[in-house]
């Protein structure tokens, strides 16, 4: 799973270097990380189910045999923490 | 999200499993039966959780105490939420899993066909208020009225939880602003209900005879 969090103070972690796997040039910077790989491995999981059920809640609480409120729940829980982090990052960016 | 299904976890919340049409019918089959048990039995939901004996009503009340309590409270609900919330969930979520968690009712029902309720009424009735025939209580009478008062009182519990558990999980509000609305709501609601019962309509003689 890709660390997002410091395991040492619990902060966000950002991007420092990049490297070319074909000739190993190297891009240092600090970066954000995009806002999806900031989301947890579910939450990711549940994004991905979303968009193969054509975004059908309907049939992913079929799929996933629970009740349609369920899927709901979830995608607000997560559409509040998407705009949690645009927040955030619209914050670091003033 | 893709987990099994968990049976204690279905008690806990049924309605992760279960909404909509699904729940509705399911929910209205056992309306069905509990009012006629209740016909049958001459017991009466005259209130949000409120269950009395009285020996009156034609079948249609007992379905109609059943049905009444049900939306009356759904629809303050519903309106509860639209006031304290912006969240948009389907209507018909809330009244399948408002009609699901009463289901447990039934219990309360099955249990004046076997507890002595009604011969403890009367007993109370002439040792407390010299009103009708002598009466007397055996052992096993004790024993049937105590626990069926305290499954009663467990079946109540369970489905003012359940109530709850169907508003909070399908509104999606907040924790602490649920659990004040819902008790605001179920004040109300009772309050309501109880003129309705009390006052409106034994004036209006409505479905009594």
């Amino acid at each position: 799973m890709f660390p997002k969090k410091c395991p040492s103070c619990g902060n966000n972690l950002k991007v420092e270097k990049l490297i070319c796997n074909n000739c190993n040039t190297e891009i240092r910077g600090e970066y954000s990380l995009p806002l999806l790989m900031k989301l947890s491995e579910s939450e990711q999981k549940f994004i991905i189910q979303f968009l193969l059920y054509s975004g059908s809640l309907k049939k992913m609480a079929k799929k996933l045999k629970v009740s349609y409120p369920t899927v709901r729940n979830r995608l607000d829980d997560l559409q509040n923490t998407i705009n949690q982090f645009i927040r955030e990052e619209e914050g670091d960016n003033e | 999200m893709n987990e099994e299904f968990n049976f204690k976890h279905f008690l806990m919340n049924p309605f992760k499993y279960l909404a909509g049409y699904k729940a509705l019918i399911v929910g209205l089959i056992f309306t069905l039966i509990t009012a006629f048990i209740n016909y049958s039995e001459k017991i009466h939901f005259d209130g949000i959780i409120d269950i009395h004996y009285n020996n009156y009503g034609t079948f249609i009340l007992f379905i109609g105490e059943n049905l009444i309590n049900w939306i009356v409270f759904s629809i303050l609900l519903l309106i509860g939420s639209r006031i304290i919330t912006k969240i948009d969930y389907r209507v018909l979520d809330l009244f399948s899993t408002q009609i699901f968690a009463r289901i447990p009712l039934i219990m309360a029902s099955v249990l004046y066909m076997i507890v002595p309720f009604n011969k403890f009424t009367k007993y109370i009735l002439w040792r407390y208020l010299d009103k009708g025939s002598e009466i007397a209580l055996t052992t096993l009478d004790y024993i049937l009225l105590i626990t069926g008062m305290l499954i009663t009182f467990v079946v109540i519990i369970y489905v003012i939880y359940l109530m709850y558990k169907s508003y909070s999980f399908i509104t999606n509000i907040g924790k602490k602003k649920a659990v004040i609305s819902f008790i605001v709501i179920f004040i109300i609601t009772e309050f309501l209900l109880k003129i309705f019962y009390l006052i409106v309509l034994p004036v209006n003689n409505l479905l009594i005879e």
